[in-house]
């Protein structure tokens, strides 16, 4: 077998990374949305773009607490993702690499396998953990030891760690929050203390995305974010999107408002740094959950001691929320203050934190023995599902 | 001459004493009505003051503290079931209905294809809806499944992680700042009176469910 290239789906529970290993990734919605202006039809993943006012999106998505659940609009998102519209293949000719969550429920896997094998039609498959890719990508640019995986992506955040390339199941830690949970809570909140914007998730993700940052002193932040005036760096003016004449809104500091211009605004002060602080404490909301520095510490505890040295100098960020500014020195700061002294720690924040599990993808097709780790169709029609079982570890 | 007039002695605090003997000398129920002053604790006042007096000492209790017995106290299942709730909420995709839930599409709407090429595919795929039906499980389901398919950890449930061993920080429900109390009936934190306020005036024990 010669092919030049595989095709990598990175199907995560929001946006799903999609592409040819020789291009470029692309980063479409995996979910169907309605909006109120357009009567006519759905907009499937990035067909959003299409959309001239997305004020009351209408989210349809395919994964549940991570895991998939709505198989219609995983099809349908699916069927797009593989037609001329977004990035057409043909997996008769094409390796097929699809990522699942951590612990991915039996039945998911077998539909999954299913579907690839009897409706795409596909030649091989590899279905792994996006965090299994974020590692192949580490492990060949750092050539270390033991790794520790910190995903945090939409639906929750899973800590891994991996000890030789493998990852060691007893040592795996998930927080059920994720950013769903932050931006359901940012939305929360300014519906209570502003302005009712409970149906537009989807701008508030953008607020979130724009004004959010991970705070480094986060009682001293809540003190200077009490102060008035100019001595309260922290407070700003989010300017919402009217879809007229502002397709994206944007912050911007406070300064009084232009009579002419009649835009709305959300004044942000403490939400800035309360939000991302969730994934630190996810107690402030109730759950009674650890924060990730502490889950990091949990995890590697759970580990084989001699290992312990190498996992801490080996810690590597990845997912959406690792975005916020600050997220990478906080949790640096807060997981060598928990490690003991004599360790060197060493947090890596992956340089584009979106796509990397994805990269990873692209490595690992360039493994020489990429295509033993594979099934391929006339393996699945001989042996059916329970080789999948056996030989990919979900 | 003797002077008998029928009395009654009053026992209470020293508090309560010095009440009676104030009402006593602004002649507050018309009259002068302690015949004589005992001890630190004891009274002995003209008997047909009495009932005047228990009228007095009712209308006396303070409208504050009666309000406070009145007002509904959460139990501890009812806040936590509320916590769930909060928690559950922050799971939720959308909270507003299907914007085109009330659309009926009608069959004889042409559908516009981009191109009037037939599809070529020798194998007809199967629709959306088929996979709906085929695969269909809830997530409730499948984690019960889940536990006869990998029984012992690790799996699902165990990865989960355990709570923090540092305490809870509060914040305030209404403006987000630390907060150093607790809302009596329902359990909110709050950082001051202007937002216990706003507090009671829009959530406290609003939504009880």
């Amino acid at each position: 077998m010669t092919e030049t290239s595989c095709y990598i789906l990175d199907n995560g529970g929001y946006t799903a990374k999609v592409g040819f290993s020789s291009m470029e990734p692309k980063v479409v919605p995996n979910c169907i949305m309605k909006a109120k202006s357009e009567r006519r039809r759905p907009f499937v993943a990035s067909q959003i773009d299409e959309c001239r006012d997305a004020s009351g999106l209408f989210y349809i998505l395919p994964f549940q607490k991570g895991f998939l659940i709505n198989w219609d609009t995983q099809k349908t998102v699916w069927d797009y993702m593989f037609s001329k519209e977004c990035c057409p293949v043909n997996f008769n000719e094409t390796p097929l690499i699809i990522t699942e969550p951590l612990f991915n429920f039996a039945s998911i896997q077998e539909a999954i396998t299913e579907i690839f094998f009897e409706e795409y039609e596909c030649q091989s498959l590899l279905r792994i953990n996006a965090t299994d890719l974020a590692e192949y990508n580490y492990r060949k640019t750092h050539k270390n030891q033991c790794t520790l995986v910190v995903d945090t992506g939409y639906s929750f955040t899973n800590i891994v760690p991996y000890i030789k390339g493998k990852k060691y199941k007893d040592g795996i830690r998930r927080i059920d929050v994720g950013g769903k949970v932050l931006t359901n809570h940012l939305k929360e909140i300014l519906s209570y203390r502003q302005l009712n914007v409970m149906d537009e998730t989807y701008v508030i993700n953008q607020v979130k995305e724009d004004s959010c940052f991970v705070s480094q002193d986060f009682m001293g932040d809540m003190e200077i974010a009490k102060k008035k005036g100019a001595d309260n760096t922290i407070v700003k003016d989010y300017v919402l999107p009217d879809y007229t004449s502002i397709r994206r809104g944007y912050l911007r500091d406070i300064v009084k408002p232009d009579e002419d211009l009649e835009q709305q605004t959300l004044r942000l002060n403490n939400e800035r740094f309360s939000i991302p602080e969730l994934l630190f404490h996810p107690s402030d909301v109730g759950i009674p959950q650890m924060g990730i520095p502490e889950a990091i510490m949990n995890s590697i505890g759970a580990c084989p001691e001699e290992n312990m040295e190498s996992l801490l100098e080996n810690i590597i960020l990845f997912g959406g929320n690792t975005l916020f500014p600050g997220f990478r020195d906080r949790v640096f700061n807060e997981v060598r203050s928990l490690a003991l002294d004599h360790y060197d720690v060493n947090v890596t924040m992956a340089e584009n934190p979106i796509t990397y599990a994805w990269e990873g993808g692209k490595k690992i097709f360039r493994d020489p023995d990429f295509y033993s780790f594979c099934v391929t169709r006339e393996e699945y029609e001989e042996e059916g599902k329970s080789l999948a079982f056996e030989r990919f570890d979900i | 001459m003797v002077n008998v007039m029928k009395g009654v002695l009053v026992e209470c605090d020293p508090a309560m004493k010095q009440f009676l003997l104030h009402l006593d000398e602004t002649l507050a129920l018309g009259r002068k009505f302690i015949l004589q002053d005992l001890d630190e604790t004891h009274l002995f006042i003209s008997a047909d003051i009495v009932e005047t007096l228990q009228a007095q000492m009712t209308s006396r209790e303070s409208g504050r503290v009666k309000d406070v017995e009145r007002r509904k106290v959460l139990d501890d299942a009812a806040r936590k079931r509320r916590a769930r709730k909060a928690v559950e909420a922050l799971e939720q995709d959308n909270f507003h209905e299907d914007p085109h839930a009330d659309l009926v599409m009608s069959k004889k709407v042409p559908k516009f294809a981009d191109s009037n090429e037939k599809p070529t595919r020798k194998k007809k795929s199967k629709s959306a809806e088929y996979y709906k039906m085929r695969f269909r499980k809830t997530f409730a389901q499948l984690v019960e499944e889940d536990a006869s398919f990998r029984p012992d950890p690790p799996n699902y449930l165990s990865a989960q992680v355990p709570p923090s061993q540092f305490p809870d920080r509060h914040f305030c429900a209404v403006c987000g700042f630390p907060s150093n109390y607790t809302c009596i009936p329902c359990g909110a934190r709050y950082c001051c009176v202007r937002c216990l306020g706003t507090h009671l005036d829009t959530r406290c024990l609003k939504w009880t469910a």
